[in-house]
């Protein structure tokens, strides 16, 4: 029961990262494979606002989500110099480095992390695994309510303009500077919580738990289950983060599965699973059609 | 001993240039970031060691272990990025992560999780000055640095092939209108990158005594960083900045001390130098 | 006498050592169209370019009505009513046609709230139609832009400037790639829109699209104008007939 508990919580996690790198590289299609380091700056800021500073959970995840946003806001003024490949190379690099940092000062714990990092409490009652996940489910209900009225609202459209076609963009008059810093902002920001989340759950942290594998994990959620699209990160999230725990022979192939995954898939079905040129959408619409034919012939 | 720090700094830029050459003669004609580059490295490394525990022969191990290479380089241009070429220049980066990250788990699984030494036997004497000492393995690196190098030069400045690479280069569709068989510029271009992978491998490999499956990991991504500083096309410029950066590593190492560890250095002067100089170290505006 | 809606003077941009444009000052009067030609190189979509904002001219004023467009950021100048297209048609081609279009209403200037709301309001949908009703494609609304044939994603694209409300229009090569006969429908739609009170400068390698649809016309020549009228007046200058009409079939042939 624990047990399921545990692996629900964690897939609820990689529906927030995955969500947020969906903003980032599914709507505005700016590239980011260091997004686990948002992820676990994220989680640092949690982690020492509550055992150093003292803060209450409920202060330190905002927190947490404004610092891991303010330094995806610095990412972002970087990706608006770069071509697309530096800026992949870069957010490589942001990761090697933000993890080296965990990994090399005293502050952050070195290579032994962080621990007693204290549940959150409400009215002074700590919460444990299982309610703490029922927290959890409402705050990616949260999330998803928020992204869904993003990949609906003007403002999506406008990111998706940018990713489509820059100079067009520009020459409607859409400020592609604003809009790309605000897609970095969103999805770092979810990154963060995702992080302070994390922290919170686990009650210890280490370096590695951020490491580069993590960003590429994330990166194969989005891209399994179709970046740009709403669903798309749930269904890639749900399926990675519980397939090696449901079929506990795939642990220990873990990343060959996932690496010759993500290169099958992109070269194969780039859209993904719920992506507009994804086998499975043409497959419904042609089964849609079929059963709309079959209705109208009858009638 | 600035004199023995700065030899030492340069025998490692080699052994960094010597990885990231296959990488820029790649870019040079597809605009394709090979991490996976880093994967055949690693193959170079377990294939040489194979042949040399089994027959003892330097020569013997670095030629299977290049042919090995080489032919894994021909495959992984024909079934991984020519079916991608043409799309967004993301997509087949993230083919060639997700195949780097098949293949060093598939070496795990295949070889073993541990380290396994590779202890050429070279009968090279050493350098032996009162201001600087190099071992005959070290000289070894240099040289074969060295020779590639020259190799390489003749190839891309003295023979057809090196003036269709260059051609194909500049601009694919052009030179292929010129009756140019891109298609078998590009292949050789993987064939010959990753045949250099091979010999940086076992070099790797032997300078460290130090086989694993993980061994290409740190490679893959510095040599990226390395690429991109001597400006992603450039041979030159990829030779100069291996070499720069195996300096500065060792210098900080010295002089500084551990603030940071080496992957992180390489990747800090990276993003630093990207920021004052979007195009790389030795790359023009486009 | 109408009004001069806007004014380009002595406006050069140089690339390294090439000039690309050399001191060329162009007037648009309010609600005609005004055509750029000139052999391929001559400098007409630098021009353009340069006007758009995508370039910065290194001398020379530009002027839309009152306010300069010297050194604004291109989204800027769009914001302050100039819409363009691209000589090879740039549609979000993933976006459907519909949402194509709506991008450009509002001119990209939308408040903070407005932002979070969807964008298929039934103004904003209504409005879109009627633009895609003038370029006859209001059936393809719902299809992806990418999909379209190439003479209608270029009817798309001038729909969505269209959308922007410009006071000033600037189509690059509108006719390149299109059938005579669809050529000839984009020429009857452009001059509809200016009917409606837009200013068109346009920008042709074709002679014969750029003589039919034009009041006045501009010749460049390796990023210099040496000759300006009525169609009439350009078609008879001598000067032209060597630079352009001399070499019309050369011309043509790397089209």
């Amino acid at each position: 029961m624990l047990y399921l508990v545990t692996v629900s919580t964690m897939v609820c996690i990689y529906i927030i990262l995955a969500s947020g790198l969906n903003i980032i590289t599914g709507y505005a299609g700016q590239p980011n494979l260091g997004h686990a380091a948002f992820f676990g700056i994220g989680a640092y800021a949690s982690a020492l606002l509550t055992t150093k500073v003292g803060l209450s959970f409920w202060a330190a995840m905002p927190l947490a989500v404004v610092i891991a946003a303010s330094v995806g806001f610095v990412l972002g003024i970087i990706s608006l110099r770069l071509r697309e490949d530096f800026l992949a190379i870069t957010t490589i690099g942001v990761n090697f480095v933000v993890v080296s940092v965990f990994l090399y000062f005293d502050y952050f714990g070195r290579a032994l992390g962080l621990g007693g990092i204290p549940r959150p409490s409400i009215f002074g009652h700590v919460l444990n695994k299982p309610e703490y996940l029922v927290l959890v489910v409402f705050l990616v209900a949260a999330v998803l309510l928020v992204c869904w009225v993003f990949s609906r609202s003007r403002l999506g459209l406008m990111v998706s303009a940018v990713r489509e076609d820059e100079l067009a963009a520009h020459s409607l008059g859409l400020n592609v500077t604003a809009l790309k810093l605000a897609a970095f902002v969103f999805g770092t920001a979810l990154a963060g919580l995702g992080g302070s989340v994390y922290a919170h759950f686990m009650t210890f942290i280490s370096p590695y738990d951020f490491a580069f594998p993590v960003s590429i994990t994330v990166m194969c959620m989005v891209v399994l289950g179709g970046a740009g699209t709403f669903w798309g990160p749930v269904v890639g999230a749900i399926i990675l983060a519980s397939a090696p725990e449901i079929m506990r022979f795939i642990q220990q192939y873990r990343m060959l599965i996932y690496g010759g995954l993500l290169a099958v898939l992109m070269i194969f079905q780039p859209a993904g699973l719920l992506g507009a040129d994804s086998v499975f959408v043409r497959g419904g619409a042609r089964l849609v059609a079929r059963v709309r034919g079959r209705v109208v012939q009858s009638g | 001993m600035v004199i023995q720090q700065i030899a030492n700094g340069l025998v490692l830029g080699s052994l960094y240039a010597l990885v990231a050459l296959g990488l820029t003669i790649v870019y040079g004609v597809l605009r394709v970031l090979h991490v996976a580059h880093a994967g055949v490295f690693v193959l170079g490394a377990y294939a040489g060691l194979l042949v040399y525990v089994s027959s003892g022969s330097i020569v013997l191990c670095l030629a299977v272990a290049m042919l090995v290479c080489g032919f894994a380089g021909f495959l992984m241009y024909r079934f991984l990025y020519r079916p991608v070429l043409g799309r967004p220049a993301l997509i087949p980066l993230i083919v060639s992560i997700g195949t780097f990250m098949f293949l060093e788990d598939l070496y795990r699984l295949v070889m073993g999780p541990y380290i396994k030494a590779l202890p050429l036997k070279l009968s090279l004497p050493g350098l032996d000055l009162p201001f600087l000492r190099l071992t005959g393995q070290q000289l070894f690196i240099v040289g074969v640095t060295a020779l590639l190098l020259l190799a390489l030069w003749w190839l891309m400045k003295g023979t057809r092939l090196g003036l269709a690479w260059r051609a194909s280069a500049q601009d694919m569709e052009t030179a292929g209108a010129h009756g140019i068989n891109t298609d078998v510029i590009v292949g050789l271009c993987f064939v010959i990158g990753s045949a250099i992978a091979a010999v940086a491998g076992i070099m790797v490999g032997s300078y460290y005594n130090q086989v694993y499956p993980s061994m290409g990991s740190v490679p893959a991504y510095k040599a990226l960083a390395v690429i991109v500083l001597g400006g992603l096309g450039s041979v030159p410029g990829t030779v100069v900045a291996g070499l720069a950066l195996g300096l500065a590593e060792t210098l900080t190492m010295v002089w500084v001390g551990t603030i940071l560890p080496r992957e992180a250095i390489a990747f800090l002067v990276l993003i630093l130098m990207l920021l004052v100089k979007p195009t790389g170290l030795l790359g023009r505006a486009s | 006498m109408a009004d001069r809606l806007f004014r380009a003077e002595g406006v050069t941009k140089r690339f390294g050592g090439l000039t690309a444009l050399k001191d060329v000052s162009i007037e648009v009067d309010e609600g005609s169209i005004f055509a750029v030609i000139g052999p391929n190189g001559a400098g007409k979509t630098t021009l353009f370019n340069v006007v758009s904002g995508v370039y910065r001219a290194d001398e020379g004023a530009i002027w839309l009505g009152g306010s300069t467009l010297h050194g604004l950021g291109t989204h800027r100048i769009a914001r302050l009513g100039v819409a363009r297209t691209f000589q090879i048609t740039r549609l979000f081609k993933q976006l459907s046609v519909m949402d194509n279009v709506i991008l450009g209403l509002g001119r990209g200037d939308i408040p903070m709230g407005g932002l979070i709301r969807g964008p298929r309001s039934k103004e904003a949908v209504d409005k879109a139609l009627e633009t895609l009703a003038a370029v006859g494609l209001e059936k393809s609304a719902d299809t992806k832009a990418g999909t379209l044939p190439y003479g209608d994603q270029r009817r798309v694209e001038l729909a969505r400037a269209m959308a922007m409300k410009p006071r000033l229009l600037l189509l690059d090569e509108p006719c390149a790639g299109l059938t005579h006969h669809e050529a000839v429908n984009l020429a009857e739609v452009v001059r509809q829109v200016r009917d409606t009170g837009v200013t068109v400068v346009l920008v042709e390698h074709n002679m014969h699209v750029a003589m039919g649809l034009a009041d006045h016309v501009a010749v460049l020549d390796h990023g210099e104008k040496i000759a300006e009228g009525t169609p009439e007046t350009v078609q008879r200058n001598p000067l032209v007939i060597e630079a352009y009409l001399g070499r019309g079939e050369s011309g043509e042939s790397h089209a």
